[in-house]
């Protein structure tokens, strides 16, 4: 069940970006001095809201269901949570759960640094293969869509801190409840083509991805400045004919804050790997060792269901990777009333890192009894699949609970406690009352 | 420009669904991409810097509010001092924010004030 509870407020106002006028700051070598940004940044514009007490109206910490979260509306996107603005990270409300794929102005958007792309120029855009190859490509769009094979995908696309808000004790980072989350037909080509194409040398470990997104405080001699934004693959694995880079999202094109022009899509895998606006794809005859991947997106070692103690914290880490097994509802939403006495039809979705959901039980009663779901046919082994079941309650509180059982006998857990609110596969509960 | 938009809500209406009993009309008043020629663009919305009023505001506005807006304090749960100065800490030394260590104290101070607890 969510901790946050949904309430409309919609502060979008428009204008011009900050972000542009930053870059330009940091051009002009400006950003160097305390004294020069804050003169600077006194002359931003404000709006409405930017004095209020708490601007963001969201005090995640408050109760279950005393919470108010904002709603925005950001271009190509219909009206989504705000988590933040600048750089934006929206998340997708309950409701969306109802689709089996999910519409693309409803998909999730998650950036982490600076300044992101809000313009793109296909004339000039090319997708950059290079390193440790014999020929380096330099491809535009148009010349990936006709000189390589399309391939579609149906895959799930989860940020890997979705549900983070509802880790017990909190942690800090993005309070995604569980819409950091969507599925969707994604079209594109083989990475393992593209590698082929550009002819890996003998000795190449690993593969590299970045995209336009940059930092506002650029790595210099002098500052340490933020890491770009690059993630990268075992080469095994940017060989699997899986991995894909996509122009297509559910057959359009991808909204520009889901990645356009292209995106790696890496199934099953959590979508930090799934590098938005992507234009660089370098090969490495030794392991990359970027901040992204070294420091950032890591988890206890040795346990696969992402688990480890507040007061007893793994010694090892390593990087997150593949999805975990987790189920949601999409009917009833918790807090959500239903008729007494009526046939309803509880329904959500499950998924996994591509073994295929084997089973799903429903409880009614707080888990004392389980019940098999009804399995809706598979759209593809990396898609969630949508359970349904019957129920018909009787007058009163009831709390039911969902959990999903992988075909490789990987099922949910019922507690989970990580550093970094990772990776969440706890058994879904929402309370709901019928009369 | 406004036909596209009318444009749009006519095809996310097509993109309705019926699924459990619930209908979601996906697309209402999106906003499209601008594309001209080769060329697309969006523009994001202007949502304010979001730092809540406290003590040590125009510090924070300054050294944190360069890389990000204030929702990225206004979203977190309290937090206890420890916490709040790792986090600083983190963006001095991983994410190379230039904040100089006097400023460190009243930044910390701050965050406490809006998300701490003792």
């Amino acid at each position: 069940m969510d901790r946050r509870n949904e309430a409309v407020s919609d502060g979008t106002v428009a204008r011009r970006a900050f972000l542009r006028w930053t870059a330009g700051l940091v051009g002009a070598g400006v950003l160097t001095t305390s004294g020069l940004m804050s003169r600077v940044l006194g002359e931003m514009p404000r709006s409405a809201g930017a004095d209020s007490p708490a601007p963001g109206g969201v005090p995640s910490d408050a109760p279950a269901g005393k919470s108010k979260l904002e709603l925005a509306r950001f271009p190509e996107k219909t009206e989504l949570i705000l988590l933040t603005d600048r750089p934006p990270n929206l998340e997708m409300p309950a409701k969306y759960f109802v689709h089996d794929l999910t519409p693309n102005e409803a998909m999730f958007v998650r950036w982490h640094i600076g300044i992101i792309p809000t313009r793109v120029d296909l004339a000039e855009f090319r997708l950059k293969v290079g390193g440790h190859v014999e020929s380096p490509l330099s491809l535009s769009v148009d010349q990936l869509k006709k000189d390589f094979e399309a391939v579609t995908v149906v895959a799930v696309n989860q940020c890997s801190g979705n549900s983070r808000s509802l880790f017990t004790p909190r942690v800090a980072g993005g309070q995604w409840g569980h819409g950091a989350v969507g599925n969707a037909k994604w079209t594109g080509v083989r990475l393992k083509d593209l590698l082929a194409k550009a002819k890996v040398k003998p000795g190449a470990v690993e593969v590299s991805f970045g995209g336009l997104d940059s930092a506002i405080i650029p790595v210099t001699a002098q500052n340490p400045g933020t890491p770009d934004y690059v993630k990268s693959l075992q080469i095994a694995k940017a060989n699997d004919a899986d991995v894909i880079v996509a122009y297509a999202q559910n057959d359009k094109e991808l909204p520009m804050l889901n990645g356009f022009p292209l995106r790696l899509v890496v199934p099953g895998w959590f979508a930090t790997y799934w590098v938005k606006a992507l234009d660089e794809i370098n090969v490495l005859d030794k392991a990359f060792e970027g901040f992204w991947m070294t420091k950032a997106y890591r988890v206890p070692k040795g346990d696969p269901k992402v688990n480890e103690s507040p007061t007893d914290l793994a010694k090892e880490t390593v990087p997150i990777t593949e999805m975990v097994t987790r189920s949601l509802f999409a009917f009833p939403l918790g807090g959500e009333k239903v008729p007494a006495g009526q046939a309803v039809e509880v329904n959500g979705l499950a998924w996994d890192a591509g073994k295929g959901i084997a089973t799903v039980e429903v409880s009614a009663d707080g888990g004392k009894t389980w019940n098999q779901a009804k399995l809706d046919p598979e759209l593809g082994r990396f898609s969630w699949r949508r359970w349904r079941y019957p129920w018909t309650p009787a007058a009163g509180k009831h709390a039911l609970l969902c959990r999903a059982t992988s075909a490789a006998a990987e099922t949910q857990v019922e507690r989970q406690w990580n550093r970094s609110g990772y990776a969440r596969n706890v058994i879904e509960r929402v309370e709901v009352e019928a009369g | 420009m406004k036909r596209a938009i009318i444009l749009s809500a006519v095809l996310g209406g097509a993109v309705c669904a019926w699924v459990g009993g619930a209908r979601v009309r996906a697309a209402e008043g999106v906003a499209p991409a601008q594309i001209q020629g080769s060329v697309r663009r969006i523009e994001l919305p202007e949502m304010g810097n979001g730092w809540p009023e406290g003590p040590g505001k125009d510090v924070v506005e300054v050294q944190c509010g360069v890389c990000h807006s204030g929702r990225y304090l206004t979203m977190q749960p309290t937090f206890p001092r420890k916490t709040w100065e790792a986090q600083v800490e983190k963006m001095r030394k991983v994410f190379g924010a230039p904040i100089p260590d006097q400023s460190v104290p009243g930044i910390v101070e701050y965050l406490m004030k809006v998300r701490g607890r003792e």
